[in-house]
């Protein structure tokens, strides 16, 4: 594992990060959020719902976005402010529109349910105010946690 | 480590006590060990989840992918043990409509039979 950068304020109230393509890079993004909630007294409920929507997004930029591999993939970044945690999710991948995802059949039975799908649904359910766009050859995806 | 699942047998189900984070990068160890305990003759397999403190939708995946498994072969997953917030991702996924799941390992083998379900 290798951190690329990582840079903050001397309150922790913004993190900045970045991750590699590779999903042995999580152990490394779960220390940065532990990190970011622990300075904000956001421990509990919060910490996990940040760790989970930035897993999902960042397991699919390694799994189908063609991140896997790259070194400095993905940058991520954390401010807070006004009762809310926006997220910056940027990545080198192939351009994509994760809200353009349409949402799973939560209702189909077993034999019918697919072992995909799940993760942009989990980001849609825990953050609010996403919006994407493509700048350059990043995928940028914006989005807040409120607190 | 960051995930470690421990098998054991008794005469109606085979446990998989499982530690850790469930998530991409550690799945891949519970399909494998998944594959290495369950056999097509079980009837019961339960999925321990009292230690795990964190999961995402890879690691459902994982759990979903064993589950249809088992059920071809007309056996049952049983779950336990989820914490709070591990059972609100199985929740937001509607797995906790697929799977029985019991707050503890005995009251899911309480639920087992050599047959498969207990009696009601």
């Amino acid at each position: 594992m290798l951190r690329v950068r990582l840079c903050h304020n001397r309150h922790l109230s913004q993190l900045s990060f970045t991750l590699n393509g590779d999903l042995a890079e999580l152990a490394h993004m779960m220390t940065e959020v532990e990190r970011f909630c622990a300075a904000q007294g956001l421990m509990g409920d919060p910490q996990f719902q940040l760790t989970l929507a930035i897993d999902e997004l960042f397991t699919n930029a390694v799994r189908h976005g063609g991140c896997k591999g790259v070194a400095a993939a993905v940058e991520i970044r954390l401010d807070a402010a006004d009762g809310a945690v926006r997220v910056e999710f940027r990545d080198r991948g192939t351009p994509f529109d994760p809200l353009t995802v349409p949402p799973p059949d939560l209702k189909a039975p077993l034999e019918e349910r697919a072992k995909g799908g799940l993760g942009v649904h989990f980001v849609r359910q825990i953050m609010q105010n996403l919006q994407y766009d493509r700048c350059g050859e990043w995928n940028r995806l914006t989005m807040e946690l409120p607190t | 480590m960051a995930l470690t699942v421990v098998g054991s047998r008794t005469k109606v189900a085979v446990v998989l006590e499982v530690n850790g984070r469930v998530d991409g990068e550690t799945a891949p160890e519970l399909e494998r060990v998944c594959q290495q305990w369950i056999t097509a003759a079980d009837r019961n397999v339960i999925l321990d989840f009292s230690g795990v403190q964190y999961i995402s939708s890879a690691g459902l995946s994982s759990v979903l992918g064993a589950g249809k498994e088992i059920d071809r072969h007309g056996g049952r997953l049983l779950i336990c043990g989820l914490a709070a917030r591990v059972n609100q991702v199985f929740a937001f996924s509607g797995l906790d409509n697929l799977f029985p799941l019991f707050g503890t390992r005995e009251a899911a083998l309480s639920n087992c039979t050599e047959n498969g379900a207990a009696a009601k």
